[in-house]
């Protein structure tokens, strides 16, 4: 059995509707996170890699596979951060040209808000990443992140709090 | 992160639901449509992948990630973690073969040593191995062997060649009655155990024929005794046989039936023989001295001072006396020790049976057992070890990411 043929062997078709599911909201949490898109792309590579390796492992019984796999991007992104903290500072990218036009907003309530995002904590900004990027739902981003689905819900109405209070200040400050 | 613990309030509930409602695209009260706009301009600040990452990233999916897979640049494959560990530290892959190498033959090393320390142990710390003469006159009765047929265990020679002290010790420790064989320059006691085995028939015959050999060497049946039937029976026999024929009346005891096992214990007394001869002259001198002092002197007190030591120094000396020929006598005579066992087996032709299965079946399990304790003992320990390292660094790991979040 040659290598491909064996990472192939069952389950892989689910594995693939789960990539087809998760493959941009994936990318986008890594990125929302990781603010460079050159890392973001490799940890998603890595993750969606990792996660085709333990596909076998996967137990449904114990959570979403979306959970799962964003449990294992966010190990992934984590490592990378650690890496390159050591290694060099990551240079943050500009916002994504693409998704400007493809929101609804216009220019400059879309400047407000990258800047506003951009100020918070890491830790922070993955929460908005999972929930408003890639579109979990607090169980889901439960299982990812380790913390209990009761304290998701408090935690993104706190960061969106201080993401209120963040384009208020810039608004005043004529950002 | 105590806010976390805090319920939100109902306005809060408001505004999460607010929240939910805008990215599901759903309306909202009118005071909370900044929440809901919110939720939209976030979701629409989205980052996406390039098209042409997200081609070739499907097709790496598709191909289950080939070795050989890169997006857009060649991309090294990617390390395990213990190398990654190794690199950190500037341990390069080079060395993994030899390390581990020297690793397995250092725990094959230590093991070893722990088994050979345990040996040691339980043999009564008797290390004797500086003592050439003592290992060279017990070399001939090592020799012994067990006949065709017999069940053979290891002859086990003590030797022991230490400071009276030490030997005293040993000789308390060991259980053994020495006895016999003295050499030119040292002084050796020596005991010897025997099993034969007999058919029950022939235990009588055999008792008998034991007394004569013992006879014919001027040895003396310290006690005796034959008891059970014919299935069980078995004969004992305590000996004492002159040193200087011991070798032979040993040889010949054990071709009387079937030998089982034979088992010599040398201990080396000639440290405690030339202590207990130096005290003795000693204590005689004294005596001759203590004499001298009474007829010299000329009080009624002084006399019987020198009276009382006197007769201390003369008990002393009958003391010394008795230990002097007891260990004259473990030299010149040699306990020995004769077991007769009679069962079917021996009775039988001879052959290999089915009782004769199950004992082998028995002994190997017994053995294997034992092994298996052995493995146990050396790889619950690692294995503990093993685990404790895994948790330590699984808990380190995960304190590192959350490290990494926090401080980005």
């Amino acid at each position: 059995m040659i290598e491909a043929d064996r990472r192939r062997a069952p389950g892989v078709p689910e594995f693939e509707q789960l990539y087809r599911d998760s493959r941009d909201d994936l990318y986008a949490y890594v990125a929302g996170l990781m603010k460079n898109r050159a890392a973001a792309e490799d940890v998603t590579a890595l993750a969606f890699e990792r996660a085709l390796r333990k596909w076998d492992r996967f137990d449904p019984g114990r959570g979403t596979a979306r959970g799962w796999l964003f449990g294992i991007a966010r190990n992934a992104s984590l490592d990378e951060l650690r890496k390159r903290r050591r290694e060099t500072e990551l240079d943050f990218d500009p916002p994504d040209e693409r998704s400007h036009r493809s929101g609804q907003a216009d220019d400059e309530r879309f400047e407000a808000v990258s800047t506003a995002l951009s100020r918070l904590p890491a830790a922070e900004r993955e929460i908005v990443a999972l929930k408003f990027f890639s579109g979990l739902n607090n169980t889901e981003i439960a299982e990812a992140t380790g913390i209990s689905p009761s304290n998701v819900g408090t935690r993104v109405h706190r960061v969106v709090t201080r993401l209120r209070a963040n384009l208020e200040e810039d608004s005043r400050h004529g950002k | 992160m105590a806010n976390d613990q805090r319920p939100l309030d109902p306005a809060e509930e408001r505004e999460l639901k607010a929240l939910e409602a805008g990215l599901a695209g759903k309306p909202v009260d009118a005071d909370l449509a900044d929440f809901a706009q919110l939720a939209c301009d976030l979701k629409a600040t989205r980052p996406q992948p390039n098209e042409l990452y997200a081609a070739e990233l499907d097709q790496a999916v598709a191909d289950g990630f080939p070795p050989d897979w890169s997006a857009g640049e060649a991309r090294p494959p990617r390390p395990g973690r213990l190398t990654r560990l190794a690199s950190r530290i500037g341990f390069g892959r080079q060395w993994f073969a030899p390390v581990t190498t020297g690793l397995a033959g250092l725990l094959v090393v230590v093991v070893a040593a722990g088994i050979a320390f345990s040996d040691g142990q339980s043999n009564s710390g008797i290390d004797n191995a500086a003592n050439p003469q003592t290992a060279g006159g017990t070399a001939d009765l090592m020799q012994t062997g067990a006949g065709a047929g017999a069940v053979p265990e290891s002859a086990v020679v003590e030797r022991y060649s230490a400071t009276a002290r030490s030997v005293g010790e040993a000789a308390r420790t060991s259980g053994i009655t020495p006895v016999v064989a003295g050499s030119q320059d040292r002084e050796v006691a020596r005991s010897v155990r025997i099993t034969l085995a007999t058919p029950p028939e022939d235990l009588q015959e055999t008792s008998n024929r034991i007394i004569e050999v013992s006879d014919s060497y001027n040895g003396i049946v310290m006690r005796s005794s034959v008891s059970g039937g014919e299935a069980d029976g078995e004969a004992r026999f305590s000996l004492m046989i002159p040193s200087a024929q011991a070798e032979a009346a040993v040889a010949e005891l054990s071709s009387v039936a079937d030998l089982r096992s034979r088992t010599q214990r040398s201990l080396d007394i000639t440290a405690p023989t030339l202590s207990a001869q130096e005290r003795l002259r000693t204590a005689r001198a004294r005596l001759v001295s203590l004499v001298t002092e009474l007829s010299e002197a000329t009080t009624t007190g002084e006399r019987q001072s020198v009276g009382r030591k006197i007769n201390g120094t003369r008990q002393v000396i009958s003391w010394l006396t008795r230990d002097l020929e007891r260990l004259e006598r473990q030299v010149s005579l040699t306990p020995v020790s004769v077991a007769v066992e009679t069962d079917n087996k021996t009775g039988s032709d001879g052959g290999w049976d089915i009782s004769d299965a199950i004992d082998d079946a028995g002994r190997l399990l017994a053995v294997s057992a034992g092994v298996a304790v052995v493995a146990l003992a050396v790889a619950i320990p690692i294995g503990l070890m093993v685990l404790i390292a895994l948790a330590i660094n699984r808990a380190w790991l995960r304190r590192s990411r959350e490290r990494a979040l926090r401080d980005e």
